[in-house]
């Protein structure tokens, strides 16, 4: 198998949180400082056994890797940037399974609420110039062109579309984590004002301050470790550069391949993901990946994850720490975080645990015409 | 004429000057590969498909499809605040590129997906106009 070199063979032995929402009075390379300490302190190391760091940049400025590096007084063999969160545990993995590092920290925080980021730029490459002139402002207006598209070609509802964000708000009102934590029906969600039509306000990301990090290790060294923490036994990946050129360019393209090499790569298979969590910085992210990973049939997504399908306790318990639009900001970190928190049967509290949690799916990708990554998780220490 | 045109108005580069001196004439023109005939958009410093640098610019027919719509209900970029709710519509054109732009002459409320279009320009500024497209026939 082509991956057989590094399948099985890397464990997360330490998460990191900070509180999310409004953090005014820390510079996001604080809060990155933060995270880092925490994930240290809950994996059992000491500072010196890291050697390798990776870093994600946030918005303003923030997350340079050289200057968080330096805050944190490390000289590891690898310190690089990475640009997501699904790139990070990918360099991880490969670091270790390669035999470069040993324990390497995955590190990303921001303050971009406090910083006043309001994603008005532009929207994709090379199309600065013309995206102003016609007002196309957002990302989360590729996910709207989706949304749009996906009504037309199979009949989906805006009413369907509410499935996702309700879902996701009953799992946040469970998650002390989450910043937004009141819970809302479908009927309710038909309430909430238009940002970018068919698109409404909880459809979208919120913008939080927050940071999370993480740290790998070899499953063999992750037999001694304070928590040998869950293992990557699925990994899939897809870079994606055509943006609106490519022909399925509202269905989410990279996700296809993705999907094939993760499938084709492990023994697990769907019916052994107890909870998928997609990065969803707006909710149709999450119809595509539940066609596009192979859960149901292409273009039905949006009618098989009604019913509470998708929800805590359902057949496929979808981003139950509340997504971007409930719990925080966290560019798919978040999501990493809480899967490993369930797979230690650690929910903060016990009607948030999925039972005898064993297998976990993540997604990372920040949108319909962008890069993807997937991760399967799964006890085995 | 638009008397007091408040929407962002084109930063003109070298690279896609071609693009918006031909719109002050009326004329839409994609750039396009001399060496493999691809045509695509926005402009670039080489065909994306072959690599080649022997560019050029084509007139495609103007016609196409609405792929997909938006409507924004919010504004972010200064000049849109005031315009809303308006939309945004990736256009494909039949030749095969898309483009992104407006519908207009038309509610928002009946613009449909996969709706024929046909550029139509509006003029902004002395020696500056924009395309955008309306459903074909009005």
């Amino acid at each position: 198998m082509p991956l057989a070199n590094v399948l099985g063979k890397v464990n997360i032995i330490g998460i990191g949180a900070t509180p999310q929402g409004k953090l005014p009075e820390h510079s996001g390379d604080d809060i990155a400082v933060w995270a880092f300490r925490e994930a240290l302190k809950d994996s059992g190391l000491q500072k010196s056994d890291i050697d390798g760091l990776l870093v994600q940049n946030s918005y303003g400025g923030a997350g340079q890797v050289k200057e968080i590096g330096h805050r944190l007084g490390l000289q590891p063999v690898v310190g690089d940037q990475v640009g997501a969160h699904g790139e990070a545990v990918q360099r991880a993995v490969m670091l270790i399974a390669s035999g470069m590092c040993q324990n390497v920290a995955i590190v990303y925080a921001t303050n971009q609420r406090t910083n006043r980021n309001t994603f008005g730029a532009s929207v994709y490459h090379g199309g600065g110039n013309f995206d102003d002139v016609y007002g196309l402002s957002n990302p989360g207006a590729t996910a709207a062109f989706n949304y749009r598209r996906r009504m037309k070609d199979f009949g989906a509802t805006e009413y369907q579309l509410g499935a996702i964000a309700s879902a996701q708000s009953k799992g946040a009102a469970l998650n002390p984590l989450a910043v937004y934590r009141e819970a809302f029906s479908q009927e309710e969600y038909m309430d909430f004002r238009y940002v970018i039509a068919p698109l409404r306000l909880v459809d979208f990301s919120m913008v939080s301050d927050g940071g999370f990090a993480m740290i790998l290790t070899s499953k063999e060294r992750a037999k001694d470790a304070k928590h040998p923490g869950p293992t990557i036994v699925g990994m899939g990946s897809q870079a994606s550069f055509l943006e609106l050129d490519h022909p399925d360019a509202m269905y989410h393209p990279s996700q296809l391949p993705n999907a094939k090499m993760l499938w084709e790569n492990t023994d697990v298979t769907r019916k052994d993901i107890q909870a998928l969590y997609v990065q969803d910085a707006y909710t149709p992210n999450v119809f595509s990946a539940l066609e596009n990973y192979g859960f149901c049939e292409y273009g039905t997504a949006h009618e098989w994850a009604q019913g509470g399908r998708i929800e805590l306790g359902g057949e496929l318990p979808v981003n139950i720490h509340g997504g971007q639009n409930r719990m925080s900001y966290m560019v798919g970190w978040h999501n990493t975080y809480d899967a490993v928190t369930q797979l230690r049967d650690e929910a903060q509290t016990r009607e948030r645990q999925i039972p005898n949690a064993n297998t976990i799916m993540v997604t990372v990708s920040s949108g319909h015409w962008q890069s993807t990554w997937s991760y399967i998780y799964r006890n085995e220490l | 004429m638009t008397s007091e045109y408040e929407k962002p108005m084109p930063r003109v580069t070298d690279l896609d000057r071609p693009h918006w001196e031909a719109a002050a004439k009326h004329q839409l023109l994609i750039q396009s590969c001399n060496d493999c005939g691809h045509m695509w958009f926005p402009p670039a410093e080489n065909c994306p498909n072959c690599l080649g640098t022997n560019l050029g610019w084509k007139e495609p027919k103007g016609t196409g499809k609405v792929h997909s719509f938006i409507i924004y209900h919010q504004g972010w970029l200064p000049g849109y605040l005031k315009s809303t709710p308006y939309n945004v519509a990736i256009i494909q054109l039949d030749e095969g590129p898309r483009f992104i732009s407006n519908v207009v002459g038309i509610d928002n409320d009946d613009i449909e997906v996969d709706m024929p279009v046909q550029v139509t320009f509006e003029d902004v500024a002395p020696d500056v106009s924009i395309p955008r497209f309306k459903p074909v026939g009005k």
